[in-house]
């Protein structure tokens, strides 16, 4: 399978002289095509920061990341704007929806800043609310829909330019474990289907386990990784937790 | 850090929220200062008694408007600070959390404000006092006043008064201030970021309609105030279409943006490019959500352009008016009758305004040419018998004409520099310029009316009136003069017609300008109109010199012009600081909403373009309806003033347009500059 993503010892170092802070260490991993991959880690071990290196919302100390083969680190100005409208999709913890524009709207965003035509952006936004299933709520705002509806429609949004990666951040952080669950079959289901990478940092190891690879941060760099396999979803969750009895307390929040 | 230096700190962080505070704070100032500070900028001029006299009507009601413009402004003050303690209240919180008591954060606002009151006044007082220094040529322009002892002033009575109005108002401002502060509960303030996700979508089809409706009301209002004047008789009318412009006007805001998304919407081309439909949408709730405001600020630029407009139009109109209606340099007037009494005891002899003046050895030596003419009238025949069958005049009253014969209006016309007339012998033409009647006039004259005088029939020369005035006047009010021919017999028909008045015209030889201004004064004085009436049998005389008519017309509407544009700025920076700090507010607001559309890969190019074209409508719609109020309004304007003059409206419309577009503009670019920053990240 092609690689999607390749980080090369990237290093992210915060202050200056004297109280230097080394927020990622020596990070290197790589995700191949229509991987899940779920980043864990506890708050400060340096996994939002990975985050913002890849998205390019923050620059690397050191260190390179690729994406497709090209070196998003060497990007620069408004090609980082089109590097991010063409190759990434995010997903917040927060959903970040626009609250004066319709779930429909709201998800043809991301198609309109592309450029692609009127006719074509409602084919495509139809299509992709129904795999999600939230045909239902395309004409509504965001103050109409429940959590769950909301986080499914930034799904759409971030899956509809059928993007080299997904960013998922805390995805289910703001929603409550019925609606959590149905996020991540979706994603799940996306990821199978459309064959959508998806990267997804949290520090849940439920959700976690629906991820097919789950690599482990602890205070900045990388302390271990293990595979879904052919393991059922309940086996991995198991693994997981046990990685994270490995990790300390750290993860206490997790239980 | 001392208490001290958070003020100084805060203000200097958060410049960006208090340039349009600033500014306007300083505009107020440097306009309340320059207004009142006129007094003594105009003592220097050298003025003529009638020019002082209008100066002392002019400062008894600038008074009172300027107690009116300090409310304005007071009310916009506190409104704009309270506009930042809103955005400050995450660090209100801040402070509470580490401990500050409400004393102390009340000390810190308090200092803040006394802080930005000195600075304000400082700049707006010495800005003030710079334009006030160019507002004396202006006045001294307005008043034809000499320049020569033009120096350089500070009037200190308009300082201390700027400085007790706004400091009072600054008083207010802490005291509204310290309130909110003292009211405030720490779990509101920290959860203040959070603003609740309103929606202020409505439903398009119902904001077709209102829109519709708003358009009907509007445009029979426009309808009514302009092609349909005629029809509006009295004041209580005239009111009734005012509401239906303002009800118009706030329906129009409510459906405004729901009508534009109806539209919007539907063009998919453009909804779905870029992220037009993002900026449309955040428009459209916007402006949903300020019908009030908007519709506010729409009414005072409207009032604005209007009340510059016509004021600019009554200054130039005048001087056109003058021009053309003050030629000669003294007209004096004998009239035998008290109004309306028409008697046949005239003594013709008594008549002549020559031999009064030479029976009183008035020195005729100083007039370098002179003459005078009898003018008659008809009995009992008013407009409406005279253009019976042709118009209705449907007036309570019908005026009256007065007949002249040719040669003697030409007589009179040589002395006003004016080109002479010539009739057939069987023609008359109408003398007319009061606007009113020149319209009646004309649609009789269009149909050939043909006149009864003195038993021969006269067909009119012109199809229209010849638009002048035998008197000297400062307003265009001459209700028809019928010109006959010299062939017309006025003594064979004395049942006809009778004598109604002597006008006498002269100009003055070449004489030094201190002489020259003596000698009309002299004439234009009291004094001596009371000595030449002093028999008290004879019929009384009247004087216009061109000195005097020039000087009370031009301090007439020298008032209005003066009034107009202080109204009209004041107006015009609180409907400008109000859309700006509504503007600023929402980009606070909305900072998240860009960081959002960024990370999804918006660039900062898209942002900005959708951040101005936002402004720009935001800016713009209040702007448009407006002017469109205005097209109606002037012609409103006008008709009311139209007695004065309709002429110069369109180097006023450039004038005060230029003058709202300048002071809009700045608002404007102010505010985008500052949007901008607010939503970098």
């Amino acid at each position: 399978m092609s690689e999607i993503l390749k980080l090369e010892a990237v290093e992210k170092y915060y202050g200056g002289k004297g109280s230097l802070t080394k927020a990622l260490d020596n990070v290197s991993f790589s995700v191949s095509k229509g991987e899940f991959v779920g980043i864990m880690g506890s708050s400060g071990s340096g996994k939002t920061t990975l985050l913002n290196c890849i998205s390019t919302i923050d620059r690397v100390t050191a260190g390179n990341i690729y994406m497709d083969g090209e070196d998003i680190t060497r990007i620069k100005g408004n090609d980082l704007n089109r590097f991010r409208r063409e190759k990434l999709g995010f997903i917040f913890q927060d959903f970040n929806l626009l609250d004066t524009l319709t779930a429909f709207e709201n998800i043809s965003l991301a198609l309109s800043i592309q450029g692609v035509k009127a006719d074509e952006i409602e084919k495509r936004v139809v299509a992709m609310a129904e795999k999600l299933d939230i045909q239902e709520v395309l004409k509504k705002y965001p103050y109409q829909m429940s959590g769950g509806q909301k986080q499914r429609v930034a799904a759409a949004r971030a899956l509809i330019t059928a993007p080299s990666l997904v960013l998922a951040d805390e995805p289910t952080g703001a929603l409550d474990s019925k609606s959590s669950r149905y996020l991540l079959e979706s994603m799940e289901m996306l990821n199978r289907e459309l064959e959508a990478t998806i990267l997804m940092v949290t520090h849940d190891a439920f959700s976690a386990s629906y991820a097919t690879r789950v690599i482990f941060i602890k205070d900045g760099h990388v302390f271990s990784e293990i595979r879904k396999g052919a393991d059922t979803r309940k086996q991995f969750f198991d693994k997981i937790i046990e990685v994270v009895t490995m990790l300390g307390g750290n993860l206490n929040d997790a239980f | 850090m001392t208490l001290f230096k958070l003020p100084i700190r805060n203000i200097k962080k958060s410049m960006k929220d208090y340039l349009i505070y600033f500014a306007t704070l300083i505009l107020g100032i440097a306009l309340f200062y320059v207004f009142n500070a006129i007094e003594k900028q105009t003592a220097m001029l050298n003025l003529s008694n009638s020019g002082y006299d209008i100066m002392d009507i002019m400062f008894t009601v600038m008074d009172v408007v300027g107690v009116f413009v300090s409310f304005v402004l007071g009310f916009l003050i506190v409104y704009a600070s309270s506009f930042l303690m809103k955005r400050r209240k995450k660090e209100f919180a801040v402070y509470m959390l580490l401990g500050m008591s409400k004393r102390s954060i009340s000390t810190v606002i308090v200092m803040e404000t006394v802080l930005i009151g000195i600075i304000s006044l400082g700049v707006g007082l010495l800005l003030g006092i710079g334009a006030s220094q160019g507002m004396s040529v202006v006045v001294a322009n307005l008043f034809e006043a000499d320049m020569t002892s033009f120096q350089f002033t500070i009037s200190s009575e308009a300082v201390v008064k700027t400085l007790i109005y706004f400091l009072i108002m600054y008083a207010l401002v802490i005291i509204f201030d310290v309130f909110v502060v003292g009211k405030a509960r720490l779990i509101n303030l920290l959860n203040a970021g959070r603003h609740s996700e309103k929606n202020y979508a409505k439903n398009p089809v119902l904001c077709l309609i209102v829109f519709g409706v708003a358009a009907a009301l509007l445009g029979t209002a426009y309808y009514k105030v302009t092609a349909g004047v005629d029809s509006i008789d009295d004041f209580g009318d005239l009111g009734m279409q005012v509401a239906k412009g303002i009800i118009g006007t706030f329906l129009a805001f409510w459906s405004v943006a729901g009508m534009l998304m109806f539209f919007a919407v539907r063009s998919k081309r453009f909804y779905h490019k870029g992220i037009n439909c993002f900026s449309a949408k955040e428009l459209g709730s916007r402006i949903n959500s300020n019908v009030f405001s908007g519709g506010i600020i729409c009414l005072l630029l409207f009032f604005t352009i209007t009340a510059l407009s016509c004021c600019f139009a009554l200054r130039n109109g005048m001087n056109e008016v003058l021009r053309v209606n003050a030629p000669a340099d003294v007209m004096l007037r004998l009239t035998p009758y008290a109004v309306d009494v028409e008697t046949d005891n005239v003594e013709m002899n008594n008549m002549s305004i020559v031999n009064r003046l030479e029976e009183k050895n008035v020195d005729m030596s100083k007039f370098s040419e002179y003459d005078e003419i009898y003018l008659y009238g008809f009995r009992g025949v008013g407009a409406r018998e005279m253009w019976d069958g042709v118009i209705d005049i449907s007036y309570d009253y019908s005026f009256t004409f007065d007949i002249v014969r040719i040669s003697d209006y030409n007589r009179i016309a040589r002395l006003y520099g004016r080109d002479e007339l010539s009739v057939k012998d069987d023609e008359y033409i109408m003398l007319a310029n009061y606007f009113m009647n020149v319209k009646e006039h004309n649609k009789a004259l269009a149909e050939g009316k043909t006149l009864n005088i003195c038993g021969k029939t006269y067909k009119p020369k012109y199809d229209k009136c010849v638009e002048l005035d035998v008197c000297m006047n400062n307003t265009e009010g001459n209700t028809g003069t019928i010109i006959v021919p010299d062939s017309c017999d006025f003594d064979a028909y004395v049942d006809e017609l009778l004598f109604m008045e002597t006008v006498f015209v002269a100009n003055y030889v070449d004489m030094p300008e201190q002489e020259l201004k003596a000698w009309d004064e002299y004439l234009s004085g009291d004094e001596f109109t009371d000595f030449l009436n002093s028999d008290r049998e004879a019929p009384r005389v009247g004087v216009r010199t061109k000195i005097f008519l020039y000087d009370s017309s031009t301090g007439l509407t020298a008032v209005a012009v003066f009034i107009g544009i202080y109204l009209g700025l004041v107006f015009l920076i609180s409907a400008a600081a109000i859309l700006s700090l509504k503007e600023l507010s929402n980009a606070a607001d909305n900072k998240e909403k860009y960081g959002v559309l960024r990370k999804i890969g918006v660039d900062e190019k898209m942002l900005n373009h959708s951040l101005r074209g936002q402004s720009l409508v935001f800016f713009g719609i209040p702007l448009l309806l407006a002017v469109l109020h205005s097209v109606f309004g002037i012609q409103v304007g006008m008709f009311i003033l139209a007695a004065f003059s309709k002429r110069g409206l369109t180097g006023a419309i450039i004038a005060s347009s230029g003058m709202i577009l300048v002071i809009y503009s700045i608002y404007f670019l102010i505010t985008y500059y500052c949007s901008k920053e607010i939503i970098k990240e």
